[in-house]
């Protein structure tokens, strides 16, 4: 098993989204101003991307050479707060050539995310 | 170097290289300020390097410039930026095809299809369409392409963008 932070440094956009690894397994958007969109929430986008990046974190500490994101699905559900998001990826199925994952994001509760996504990884030998 | 073209009125500079902006026949958003909302004010897209590029009566281009701290180990523009680049000209479609800035609302989903890696090195564009206002949403498609290919999108998407109440 890889650790995060190595697959982090080595990802030049993660290093810009700022990522650090949270604990079981979860990954953390620390909040930087450059988050926000023009209103004080975090910006749709770089929620997305934050969901996209804990998936390929996710299949990468577990075992896969490379994943590609084939299809995401993000749902916004609330506003996001400029505070710390975390995020934390679920496999659904994990097939030899396709993973599928269901990743939450939230901020104070768990119970209460921000955003979920769902999507579609392609498993490629490295 | 004096410009012999003076810009006309409702257009206003848009990048060096880029064509000037032209408000679309029927609109009545104010350009200056969209392409602030677009560029300026809006950090994320700030740190990221977007510019507007073109406004059309339902639709908006954007620019994504290649950068190394946006990439992803292949060397092209990080999946995770395209998504972040989709997202935003959705909304900015969104609220140009709205024509109303007190009814725009919040980016409730966005569904991306990623057809190809981007190329390492090559900047993309961003273009977003509205599709139709209806039932409190606005249906936004778009897609990413590098600019030097329009016909062949890397990544498709589709957004629903909410009416404020």
């Amino acid at each position: 098993m890889i650790a995060i932070e190595a697959l982090i440094a080595e990802t030049p956009y993660y290093r810009f989204l700022g990522l650090r690894p949270g604990p079981d397994g979860d990954l953390v958007l620390p909040i930087q101003d450059r988050h926000a969109s023009d209103q004080p929430v975090v910006h749709g986008g770089v929620l997305a991307a934050f969901l996209e990046a804990a998936a390929v974190l996710h299949l990468r500490a577990n075992g896969a050479a490379r994943a590609r994101t084939g299809e995401l699905t993000t749902a916004f559900l609330r506003p996001a707060q400029l505070v710390d998001t975390t995020a934390r990826a679920r496999p659904v199925r994990r097939g030899r050539r396709f993973a599928h994952l269901q990743i939450t994001a939230w901020q104070s509760d768990p119970a209460s995310p921000v955003a979920v996504g769902y999507g579609t990884w392609i498993l490629e030998p490295g | 170097m004096s410009d012999p073209h003076p810009t006309p009125d409702g257009l206003i500079p848009g990048p060096e290289e880029a064509p000037p902006l032209r408000r679309p026949p029927g609109s009545t958003l104010d350009l200056a300020r969209l392409y602030l909302v677009a560029t300026d004010t809006n950090a994320a897209h700030k740190a990221m390097g977007t510019e507007l590029r073109a406004v059309e009566r339902h639709g908006a281009t954007v620019s994504l410039p290649w950068r190394e701290d946006l990439t992803e180990a292949s060397g092209g523009l990080a999946a995770g930026a395209l998504a972040a680049l989709l997202d935003h000209v959705c909304s900015l479609a969104a609220l140009v095809s709205l024509d109303d800035e007190d009814r725009f609302g919040t980016t409730m989903g966005l569904h991306l299809d990623y057809l190809e890696p981007a190329v390492p090195g090559l900047p993309v564009h961003g273009r977003a369409e509205c599709i139709r206002e209806a039932s409190g949403m606005v249906f936004v498609r778009g897609l990413v392409f590098h600019p030097e290919c329009p016909e062949r999108p890397l990544v498709v998407a589709v957004a629903t963008v909410a009416t404020a109440a």
